[in-house]
């Protein structure tokens, strides 16, 4: 019996559980389907966040704590690895002098989750659409983490001592050489892990979001998307 | 046993669909994989939507309201898969002060799609050209849709509170330092969703643009990409 077998549309070859030959084109050349969108198509992709009229969260009011976590993506303790895809975060409202911005990755390596107390759930959406799986991550607002170590977490971006007018003055002074472009936005982070930062959050490992602003609150607006599959 | 793999070293038909064949290698023995994207393109299942040269382009809103997107892209309530693969939108007529523009994903997770009210349809090509399939998902301009909670959309992009004269001033002023280059204007988003974003609009999901300007319209003009797939695939 063969192992390929030309195709030129896409329609189900079989249900699962069935043995059949793999697509090639009429070519000869392999068809793949990239590993992230194979999981999509299962209902293992999430996209989290907040509603376009959804009212924005306060960050840090204060020097910066770890455990005031502004935004985490995290793990279930066991049973599953979440796989970040993309990260954006977005300021929507200035806050007082040097805001500072942070993406860490936190995790023990010693099987003892870094506990998450509490904190809000984020909109979550299957990115499958229709009544699909529910996510098991948490993808968290305004939470308390327990204390951590340097050595439990690289910081993976940060704009620390940003200015404090990125929207009303810098965003808008054409002078100034900084303003306030649609793409590539002076006030917007956009960081796709996919496929440069490969990471597998597990055991309750996590990805933390902060924006510490001291005097008077920034607000920001994120966007997580990640992949969940079940613990190897 | 006979290989499983066969060396070519041209791109030339091998069989029919049905035909039971080897794979190709090259001289070197290395597999050459068609990107998936590709493959469905191939098969006229890529399409890509927005607006001729010479069209004019909607107004937008004046202020946010989640029930007037300016452009959505929306699946089927059946039989369908939709994946965006890639986003544009450029302004093109500025408005008044302050603007606002956001792309959101819709999805009310209940096999309950958000009502489709109206809309006017956009340029919808197929990617393979010739006379292929049909396009099956609405790309549309100006829409009504029913009312979206937060619960049921997330924000991918947004940009609030933009300059309200990018392209008057700020794109023709040397000085500023911000002139509007051809490779990366200031008045452009670019959004490649494949592959950082995997996205699957079914059961009448959608992917939406929202602009919100006072006193007077924005206008943008869009550029979507996406592939169509039964939903036998789920």
């Amino acid at each position: 019996m063969a192992e390929f077998i030309v195709r030129n549309t896409v329609g189900k070859v079989a249900d699962a559980g069935v043995l059949k030959e793999a697509s090639v084109n009429k070519f000869g050349d392999l068809i793949t389907i990239p590993w992230q969108y194979n999981l999509l198509m299962q209902g293992k992709v999430f996209m989290g966040g907040m509603g376009i009229e959804a009212t924005d969260i306060d960050g840090q009011d204060e020097s910066f704590e770890e455990q005031d976590v502004e935004y985490c993506l995290k793990a279930p303790d066991s049973g599953t690895i979440v796989i970040p895809l993309y990260v954006r975060v977005q300021l929507t409202t200035e806050g007082g002098a040097a805001p500072d911005f942070y993406l860490t990755y936190v995790n023990t390596n010693l099987n003892t989750p870094i506990a998450i107390s509490t904190g809000t759930a984020c909109t979550v959406i299957n990115c499958l659409g229709g009544q699909h799986a529910a996510n098991e991550a948490k993808c968290y607002y305004t939470a308390t983490s327990a204390e951590y170590t340097s050595a439990q977490n690289v910081v993976l971006w940060q704009n620390k001592d940003a200015p404090d007018d990125l929207l009303s003055v810098v965003g808008v002074d054409a002078d100034g050489g900084h303003i306030e472009a649609m793409d590539n936005r002076i006030s917007a982070k956009t960081i796709p892990l996919f496929p440069h930062i490969p990471i597998g959050l597990a055991k309750g490992a996590s990805l933390n979001l902060y924006a510490s602003t001291q005097t008077s609150d920034s607000k920001t607006r994120p966007t997580f998307v990640w992949a969940e599959i079940p613990e190897l | 046993m006979a290989s499983i793999f066969e060396v070519r070293d041209t791109s030339a038909k091998v069989g029919d669909a049905g035909a039971l064949v080897a794979a190709s290698i090259n001289k070197f023995g290395d597999v050459p994989v068609m990107d998936w994207q590709y493959n469905l393109m191939l098969q006229g299942r890529v399409f890509i939507g927005g607006a001729g040269i010479e069209a004019t382009d909607p107004d937008g809103e004046a202020a946010l309201n989640d029930t007037t997107p300016t452009y959505v892209l929306r699946a089927p309530d059946s039989g369908y898969v939709v994946v965006p693969l890639f986003v544009r939108l450029q302004l093109t007529s500025e408005g008044g002060a302050a603007p606002d523009a956001y792309l959101t994903l819709i999805n009310s997770n209940l096999d309950d799609p958000i009502v489709y009210t109206s809309g006017t349809a956009c340029t919808v090509l197929n990617a393979l050209g010739g006379q292929r399939n049909a396009h099956q998902s609405k790309f549309v301009s100006t829409v009504t849709i029913a009312a979206v909670t937060s619960a049921q959309n997330v924000v991918i992009w947004q940009a609030k509170d933009m300059p309200d004269n990018m392209l008057s001033v700020i794109a023709v002023d040397p000085d500023g330092g911000s002139t509007e280059s051809l490779g990366d204007p200031i008045s452009t988003i670019e959004i490649p969703l494949f592959p950082h974003i995997p996205i699957a609009l079914t059961k009448g999901g959608m992917l939406a643009f929202y602009t919100a300007t006072g006193t007077s319209d924005s206008k943008y003009r869009p550029t979507f990409v996406w592939a169509e797939l039964p939903d036998t695939i789920l």
